[in-house]
């Protein structure tokens, strides 16, 4: 019994060692569908300010 | 009797407690197993990253993540020529702090109400912690706010956004849910359903796109991407995706965008550090005479001075400038002339010119059309000289191309003559099929279409040659109407 509890907690290493559901295929988090709260979007550097010959009517 | 003898009762604590460690040690397995344990998706490395030294690697995490953000924190970089926001606008004279007009110069999604408001410049630029949200837009497009509005009013003329960077995680949702299993969380062409595909799935990190409308050496224009969404790919996997609604598939064609110009950032900044940072660059470098550490520190100068950012803002700005450039309207292919009808003689011609030692298309289509021409089975070196692992015809990202069976009358670019004639004038971008537009007249191209399109109605007779073959007489389905 002992050596079965070896065995597994040995394998429940190795599988959070390798990061199971990480590397297997497919891959859980890639294909995850997302919600909109699970996507954040971030302004990066912005433009400088357009001429205002752009600016539609 | 026999079995309390065998079993004795003290050893019975210890076999309950061992099962439980059992149960324990199970439950943990199946949960790492099933994957509970949260891991958020990461964008891909191109392989040669790995072949940078770690400084170099770093460097490079350090810039896309910046510029890019990861998968579920995207940053919307307005360097970018993208519609990253739902709305952008100027303000106009008159605003206040809790209502302002503006003359809005994209509107790339219906702007509702509770979306963020952000300035892009003025005194109000990212200024405000809290979001100031929309609460209605007036018919004069004035904006009002939700309570309690702006810490001040805004300037006339400062740029504003309304749902700010709304396209883009619109599009990234989308993205999981239809495309990330064949292209890859990166666009990679590396989702889990990939290795099953043949042909491959698109592969976007080189911002090239097969089947374009826009001239040979132009990228993929917006309504390009746009139509391959909303048409798929025939005789591929790529499926029509004509359910999604028009703000979708523009949403999605504005991430695709995005993934192509992260793409081709990280591909420009390796092959670039590649060159002087590589782990067999160091090795050279070493073997002439350099210390790791100096060429540590001569990478790091340029890392934290200005030599690797001025680079990599012109890599950007390139990069810009040609997906600028192809959605000009100087840029797609307009024909000259009009189709000409597809009569006997308009089919001969093209025949001919299908012949032809000029355009050589029996090279690779070979003269029945059957997609066995020579060179899909005898070139032994790709574009870059490099050996091909077996004979045959190569695309850009190293795949094995068969030549188009134009007896199936399946054409991945789409089967209208204007298809056709785009796929002759500007090739198939990333493949051996090359552009003709220049080389012959439009005149021409079209009776090349003439004949491609009279291919499938011909009946093959053994013995037709070069010399002999007769064209089929024009069938009524592809007969031009003008």
């Amino acid at each position: 019994m002992r050596r079965i509890q070896l065995v597994l907690a040995f394998t429940m290493f190795a599988m959070a060692a390798a990061g199971c559901g990480r590397g297997s295929a497919p891959d859980r988090a890639a294909t995850k569908v997302l919600r909109a709260d699970e996507v954040k979007v971030t302004i990066g550097n912005p433009k400088p300010a357009a001429p205002a010959a752009d600016a539609k009517p | 009797m026999m079995k309390s003898e065998l079993n004795p009762k003290p050893s019975a604590p210890a076999a309950k407690f061992s099962l439980r460690g059992l149960a324990g040690c199970a439950v943990a397995s199946m949960v790492f197993a099933s994957g509970c344990v949260r891991h958020d998706a990461e964008f891909s490395h191109r392989k040669d990253y790995n072949e940078l030294m770690p400084e170099a690697r770093e460097y490079v995490d350090q810039t896309l993540s910046k510029h890019f953000g990861r998968p579920t924190d995207l940053v919307a970089w307005e360097k970018l020529p993208l519609k990253l926001h739902a709305a952008t606008g100027n303000v106009d004279e008159g605003a206040t702090s809790t209502a302002m007009p503006v003359t809005f110069t994209e509107e790339n999604l219906p702007v509702e109400p509770g979306y963020e408001v952000t300035f892009l410049s003025g005194k109000l630029l990212q200024k405000s912690e809290e979001p100031v949200r929309v609460e209605a837009i007036g018919e004069d497009n004035t904006v009002s706010f939700q309570s309690p509005g702006l810490v001040e009013a805004p300037a006339a003329g400062d740029r504003v956004a309304l749902g700010p960077g709304q396209v883009l995680k619109t599009g990234r949702m989308l993205y999981a849910e239809h495309c990330v299993h064949c292209h890859g969380v990166s666009g990679d062409a590396n989702g889990p359903t990939a290795p099953y595909l043949n042909p491959r799935p698109r592969d976007f990190r080189r911002g090239i796109f097969k089947f374009t409308t826009t001239q040979a050496a132009n990228r993929a224009s917006r309504e390009d991407l746009s139509r391959t969404i909303d048409e798929g790919i025939p005789g591929t996997y790529m499926p029509s995706f004509k359910l999604l609604t028009p703000d979708e598939n523009k949403a999605l064609v504005e991430y695709v965008l995005w993934l192509a110009m992260r793409g081709e950032v990280e591909y420009q900044l390796v092959i670039g550090l590649k060159q002087d940072y590589s782990n067999e660059a160091v090795a050279d470098r070493q073997k002439s005479g350099e210390s790791l550490a100096e060429i540590r520190n001569i990478f790091l100068e340029a890392a934290n001075g200005t030599e690797l950012s001025e680079t990599f803002n012109g890599t950007v700005d390139s990069i810009a400038e040609r997906w600028v450039a192809a959605q000009e309207e100087s840029a797609l292919i307009a024909p000259t002339a009009k189709r000409s009808e597809a009569t006997a003689e308009s089919i001969a011609r093209g025949r001919a010119l299908y012949l032809s030692k000029d355009l050589n298309c029996i090279a690779c289509h070979g003269e029945a059309g059957l997609g066995d021409g020579p060179q899909s089975y005898s070139i032994t070196k790709n574009s870059a000289g490099q050996d091909n692992p077996e004979p045959g015809l190569y695309d850009e990202w190293g795949n094995k191309v068969i030549p188009r069976n134009l007896r199936t009358g399946i054409y991945r670019g789409g089967r209208r003559p204007i298809d056709l004639f785009a796929r002759l004038h500007g090739g198939i971008k990333g493949t051996p099929m090359p552009a003709f537009g220049g080389k012959k007249t439009d005149a021409e191209l079209w009776d090349l279409v003439n004949y491609i399109m009279s291919v499938p109605f011909e009946t093959p007779r053994p013995g037709d040659g070069a010399k002999e073959a007769k064209p089929a007489e024009a069938p009524k389905q592809v007969a031009a109407s003008e």
